[in-house]
């Protein structure tokens, strides 16, 4: 059983008046998402209703970069549970990223150089990338109060070395790791336009047994190249996608919530509420 | 990158070693997507984009902490220089006062003025005048709050 079900939509200021009506009886907002690390600058009062009329909030995280190299920063770690704690969150995420590298120090007397990347980058996908991943999961777990869903990075960077693809390294990650997953459809569509493939053939090869709850956003080109801008509008291959994932899930069918971070305009996410729904059924 | 590790290896030296290894490669590749390189036996036009991502998202974050940077014309374009060429410090407030700084040497017309409001944003002067583009604005701090004002064609900035 999936801690979250039916359709959600993340919180931003800019949609709090429209989250507040969906979350009132038959609007239909099953849950939401806030960003873990904004929370320790306090909890909106939209949001915080929200929690108070029982909407179950996931606490995602940013910055913990799981797929980074060094284990898991005991501080952030503990910031991400305690936004869980206040968000009174049945369901952790982050993401299957790097966020920072660290290169050992060149000598005994010299501080190691660690490198912010901003922003979440996919790493390698190697047996040995995958063991210290495995690794560094299984400490955040132990760490959290709630269930711990990863979410695969939108794929615009292919490393030379990969040795799996996404599908069997998200399956390894969670057999070995007993995570759940968060599955980003638009970051799967991404990474086919990047690269090739079928997303739909890709969808199928998921562990979609351990998908907690699944994103769909929206994105744009750049230089020939599609990125999920989160700030532009869901397209029709992506809710092509996710007609796959309900009928692939029917019976038990994970959370599915609409992802916007930028531009964001009420009435096209209210209309891109409404084909969520009726996807959803 | 060879070797297989399974899960009786967690928390092994061996595992430790990977750490090492696998931070050092990390590393590497963060560096040049930052700088605006492709790493060796990456695909170009992809790696490329990734890069500029990441650089945007710096961007993004730097003309949150100052609004007025996001509105001079060409700033985009002038940062995304600057952060090639420099690392990301530790905080965004950081980067907007090390970016200023930098595209003021560069001579970039409007960074001198924004550099001035920059400070009043910060609490370090009371008033400052910027040219963005075909308007001026004055910016006057009063007590922790920073407001705004259009300015006409007698002032100077």
């Amino acid at each position: 059983m999936t801690p979250v079900v039916g359709p959600g939509i993340g919180w931003r200021a800019e949609l709090s008046d429209l989250l507040l009506e969906l979350s009132e009886p038959g609007g239909g907002l099953c849950f939401t998402e806030q960003i873990a690390e904004r929370v320790h600058h306090g909890v909106p009062e939209g949001l915080r209703t929200l929690i108070d009329r029982g909407v179950p909030v996931v606490a995602h995280g940013v910055s913990l970069g799981l797929a980074g190299a060094d284990r898991p920063d005991r501080g952030r770690l503990a910031r991400l549970a305690e936004a869980a704690v206040t968000l009174r969150s049945p369901l952790v995420s982050e993401h299957v990223a790097v966020v920072r590298a660290t290169r050992p120090a060149d000598g005994p007397d010299l501080h190691a150089d660690v490198l912010e990347a901003g922003h979440l980058v996919p790493g390698p996908r190697t047996r040995e990338s995958l063991a210290v991943l495995v690794e560094n999961v299984r400490e955040a777990m132990d760490a959290l109060p709630a269930p711990l869903a990863l979410e695969n990075p939108a794929g615009t960077l292919a490393w030379p070395e990969d040795e799996l693809d996404e599908p069997a390294f998200l399956t390894e990650l969670a057999e070995r790791s007993g995570c759940l997953l968060l599955l980003d459809l638009a970051n799967l569509y991404v990474s086919c336009r990047a690269f090739g493939g079928d997303p739909h053939a890709l969808l199928e090869r998921m562990p979609l047994e351990r998908v907690a709850y699944a994103h769909i956003a929206g994105g744009a080109e750049h230089d020939g190249v599609y990125l999920d801008s989160h700030a532009h509008d869901i397209p029709d291959p992506v809710f092509d996608l996710l007609r796959h994932f309900r009928e692939l899930t029917s019976g038990r069918t994970p959370g599915v919530m609409i992802e916007r971070d930028d531009d964001i305009d009420v009435p096209t996410t209210r209309r891109e509420w409404d084909v969520l729904r009726s996807i959803l059924g | 990158m060879t070797g297989l590790l399974v899960d009786g290896d967690v928390g092994s030296p061996a595992v430790t070693s990977v750490r090492e290894r696998l931070g050092a490669r990390h590393h590497e590749v963060l560096a040049a997507l930052l700088a605006g390189e492709v790493p060796d036996g990456f695909e170009p036009r992809t790696t490329r984009v990734t890069g500029l991502v990441l650089r945007r998202k710096r961007w993004r974050a730097a003309r949150s902490a100052f609004g007025l940077l996001g509105r001079a014309p060409g700033a985009a374009d002038s940062f995304d220089r600057y952060a090639r060429e420099h690392r990301q410090p530790d905080c965004a407030h950081a980067d907007v006062t090390s970016y200023l700084a930098w595209a003021r040497r560069r001579g970039w017309p409007p960074a001198a003025g924004l550099e001035r409001c920059w400070r009043v944003e910060r609490g370090e002067r009371r008033t400052a005048c910027a040219r963005l583009g075909g308007r001026r604005v004055l910016l006057v701090g009063l007590g922790s709050s920073v407001h705004e004002f259009p300015l006409g064609r007698g002032w100077s900035a």
